[in-house]
């Protein structure tokens, strides 16, 4: 009987833990220490108190999702320790993490910077070329995780009870 | 225990003034909380959401039908 080992529940946990913790690292580093944008500013500039409060409101929302999306994350990987059928690999797990990081980068960066206008990464002068960059960072960390996605295939022990393995093929 | 109601009190009093500034109901945030909650709440409300989707039905996707491969030594 052929007997196969499951990446996928891993790789989500990891993309979900991956794209929050790219998410809190714009909204940390991009829009509160450093203060180049805001969830808003290109549509409701932050020139005056009540603006900036607006987009305060808007921010918070904003880390308020990506805290659900950490929180998600990291109810499946609790999932995946206790299954048999999941290879519980570091190579795995950490390129989920870049690749969720970067799919973040990406998608955010397509939707919100180059669809939407709602803000840009370094608003100003070479606006666009620091956009850009936001997006080749995103395909840079998709790329290296992906890389180690495919280097886990190797591992095949899981971390839950019983030996590895595992769902007959097809089932 | 007096030195530590001593100490409540004196954190209490040091935080007054950051809790006074911090103008949960002054007008200032009464007109951000009309603004936030004008009638481009609803498109700014989407806006905001439509990354986490993508991510949401990507990662969903992934899940699904993630790799799946034969172990080593298994029959074929």
């Amino acid at each position: 009987m052929n007997r196969e080992t499951r990446q996928g529940p891993l790789i989500a946990a990891g993309l979900l833990l991956g794209t929050g913790m790219g998410g809190f690292v714009d909204g940390i580093t991009l829009h509160q220490i450093l203060q180049w944008h805001n969830m808003l500013s290109s549509i409701r500039p932050p020139t005056t108190l009540v603006e900036m409060k607006v987009n305060m409101v808007w921010d918070g929302l904003f880390h308020a999702l990506t805290w659900v999306v950490t929180a998600i994350g990291l109810g499946l990987l609790w999932r995946v320790g206790r299954r048999t059928d999941v290879p519980w690999s570091g190579r795995t797990f950490v390129g989920s993490l870049l690749a969720g990081w970067g799919m973040f980068n990406f998608v955010e960066g397509v939707i919100d910077h180059q669809i939407l206008g709602i803000h840009h990464v370094h608003p100003g002068e070479n606006q666009l070329a620091w956009d850009v960059g936001f997006l080749a960072s995103g395909v840079v960390f998709l790329l290296v995780g992906y890389g180690l996605i495919r280097a886990g295939r190797e591992d095949q022990t899981s971390r839950g009870q019983g030996a590895p393995a595992l769902h007959p093929a097809g089932a | 225990m007096r030195a530590l109601s001593t100490a409540f009190l004196a954190l209490a009093l040091f935080d007054m003034p950051a809790a006074v500034s911090a103008c949960p109901n002054c007008p200032t945030a009464r007109a951000a909380r009309v603004e936030v909650f004008d009638q481009d709440f609803g498109r700014n409300l989407l806006m905001a959401l439509a990354p986490f989707l993508v991510v949401g039905v990507i990662t969903t996707a992934v899940y699904r039908s993630g790799p799946r491969i034969p172990t080593k030594g298994s029959a074929s």
